[in-house]
């Protein structure tokens, strides 16, 4: 990169006075953005490939070990199993969830009962908590809350180990990101039925299909890129997820609703084993990656159809 | 018809219960910190307290350090926010008009690291900062949030900069308008609605933010956001519900009353955000 910049320096020397202003605005515009970013991802990214092939505990100098750290984290790491475990399922729930149930909610929402403006404030109003203060609400509502609710009622649905038992911990969590994200994808689906002209939907019932079938085969099609985004920005925040699980549970019990970030984190910061951290992440990016290529693959094929 | 407007009733009805039950933990929230501790753990779901507690909200203020915390999280919030709207204006608005090899070469490497995930470079992050002395200090980290923020706000305006006709830029050229008076007089107020977008999206995502800060500005409190401050403080009283619900609602009621005066502007701006992204 640096080559590339010396070289158009060296060219700009040797243009015509007009072409190097212009040269020289280009740079004034364009440069500082691109320090920003080029120390803030460009240069940690490849660090960490570098650190990835290290042992290093953050203070001293990283020692060069090869390959061990993949090795390691391919064959004896339980933990990082775990957690892959919780964020391919914390994955799927996710994006089935926010996705179906913010949709019927944008269409409840949608049609013209009075209080329908109120109401879309009220389903949004969660998502501009932040996830960590949402979280820790949720943790006193889970324990204290359900404990005295048991106490009054006597069903057993609240004398659960709603964050301690791993078969239910992870439910937990998924549900107090629902709770704070449905109302965005709400507003999105909004904005995509809106956007459908009415006249479809009319015509469609003209020609004798019932509300069921219009919302298959017009609504649902027309809505295809709207689901699209939905589904990548649900995908992303679910592989990224880190607040909530960290204020609910702290990742546990044991590793169980430790995503894949938070053991990230964990390792490096907790542990201090910033090389093994690096490993990690890079084999995430990696995961990551490929899951938004295909999605992005998928997007593109759908579009060429609408 | 008749039945049509039935079913709209049957619709209110549910909605409006769903409503509540979605409401509700927020609800008892709010009530539980006007308790006592005492109160709380006799009985966590009384309608009312027996009387209005604000003790715990003024004992919850000093020991968070709500000021300064609010002020640290303000600060970042705007500086953030500005910076990122005046680079990523500039360079996407250059980077879209210039047609040449190096500028597309940029702004694929500008954007690029749209497809690297946060916790693939944090680690390396923390030492980058401490190579520039950005570690542990406010304004540090609203230089790391330019960048970090610059490759999605770049994103969005490049693709509204097509959207100003070019003509506009001719004209002033021809009436002796250089380049830099250009974007400032012709074309930036042209991306207003864009710029409205990225102010609401980047805002919001600073404001909330807990993973960068944690990192970056997490070892004194002195450097605390808010999020941060009530993070410890639920560490350092975790038992007294009461305290730590007033903190809860301390920290949400900033950006809580920001959303619903805000409320139109952001939902357009996600709409916006959406159909661009």
């Amino acid at each position: 990169m640096q080559l590339a910049l010396a070289v158009f320096m060296i060219g700009v020397l040797f243009m015509s006075k007009r072409k190097r202003r212009a040269s020289v605005e280009f740079l004034v515009f364009v440069l500082p953005s691109f320090i920003l970013i080029f120390f803030s991802t460009l240069v940690p990214f490849l660090s960490n490939i570098y650190y990835s092939l290290t042992e290093w505990d953050g203070v001293n100098t990283p020692t060069f070990i090869g390959l061990s750290n993949f090795i390691e984290l391919f064959t004896d790491d339980k933990r990082l199993i775990d957690s892959f475990i919780f964020t391919i399922k914390y994955l799927i729930i996710m994006v089935i969830s926010t996705n179906v149930l913010g949709l019927a909610l944008a269409l409840l929402l949608n049609t013209k009962i009075r209080s329908r403006n109120v109401l879309r404030t009220a389903f949004f109003l969660p998502y501009g908590l932040s996830g960590l203060v949402a979280a820790m609400m949720f943790s006193f509502i889970f324990t204290v809350g359900f404990n005295q609710l048991y106490k009054i009622t006597e069903i057993s649905f609240f004398n659960q180990g709603w964050l301690s038992d791993p078969s239910l911990a992870w439910l937990s969590v998924a549900f107090v990101d629902l709770w704070k994200n449905i109302g965005y994808f709400m507003i999105i689906y909004i904005a995509g039925l809106q956007g459908i002209s009415r006249e479809l939907t009319e015509s469609a019932k003209v020609d004798g299909a019932n509300s069921v079938q219009s919302f298959f085969k017009v609504v649902l099609p027309m809505l295809m890129p709207t689901i699209t985004i939905c589904l990548f920005f649900s995908m992303s925040n679910a592989l990224n997820t880190f607040d909530i699980s960290y204020a609910l549970t702290g990742g546990g019990p044991g590793y169980t609703t430790t995503g894949m970030p938070q053991n990230i984190y964990k390792e490096a910061f907790s542990n201090m084993r910033y090389g093994y951290a690096s490993a990690k992440s890079l084999v995430y990016f990696v995961v990551v990656l490929i899951f938004s290529l295909f999605q992005l693959k998928y997007t593109q094929s759908k579009e060429v159809e609408a | 018809m008749k039945n049509n407007k039935r079913n709209l009733v049957v619709a209110e009805v549910c909605a409006i219960l769903l409503c509540i039950l979605f409401l509700i933990p927020l609800f008892f929230v709010i009530m539980n910190s006007l308790k006592t501790n005492g109160e709380i753990t006799g009985d966590f779901f009384s309608w009312l307290p027996s009387g209005t507690h604000f003790e715990n909200y003024i004992d919850a203020w000093s020991r968070m350090k709500y000021p300064r915390a609010f002020m640290n999280t303000f600060i970042l919030t705007i500086g953030s926010v500005i910076g990122s709207v005046v680079f990523g204006s500039m360079s996407a608005y250059k980077l879209c008009r210039t047609k040449t090899l190096l500028s597309r070469v940029m702004f694929v490497l500008c954007i690029s690291p749209l497809l690297i995930t946060f916790s693939s470079v944090m680690i390396s992050l923390t030492k980058v900062a401490k190579w520039f002395h950005l570690i542990n200090s406010v304004p540090g980290l609203v230089v790391i949030y330019w960048g970090l923020l610059l490759p999605f706000t770049i994103f969005l305006y490049h693709g509204n900069v097509k959207t100003v006709p070019r003509e506009l830029e001719d004209a002033a050229k021809i009436d002796g308008c250089g380049g830099y008076r250009t974007f400032v007089y012709i074309v930036f107020p042209m991306l207003k609605p864009i710029t409205a977008t990225v102010c609401i999206l980047n805002g919001m995502k600073i404001w909330n933010d807990f993973l960068t800060p944690l990192i970056m500005i997490g070892a004194s409190t002195k450097t605390h956001t808010l999020i941060l401050a009530a993070e410890r403080f639920k560490g350092s009283f975790a038992s007294n519900y009461a305290l730590c619900m007033a903190a809860f609602v301390m920290t949400s009621l900033p950006i809580m009353a920001f959303y619903l005066i805000m409320q139109k502007h952001i939902v357009e701006g996600i709409a916006a955000g959406a159909v661009k992204g």
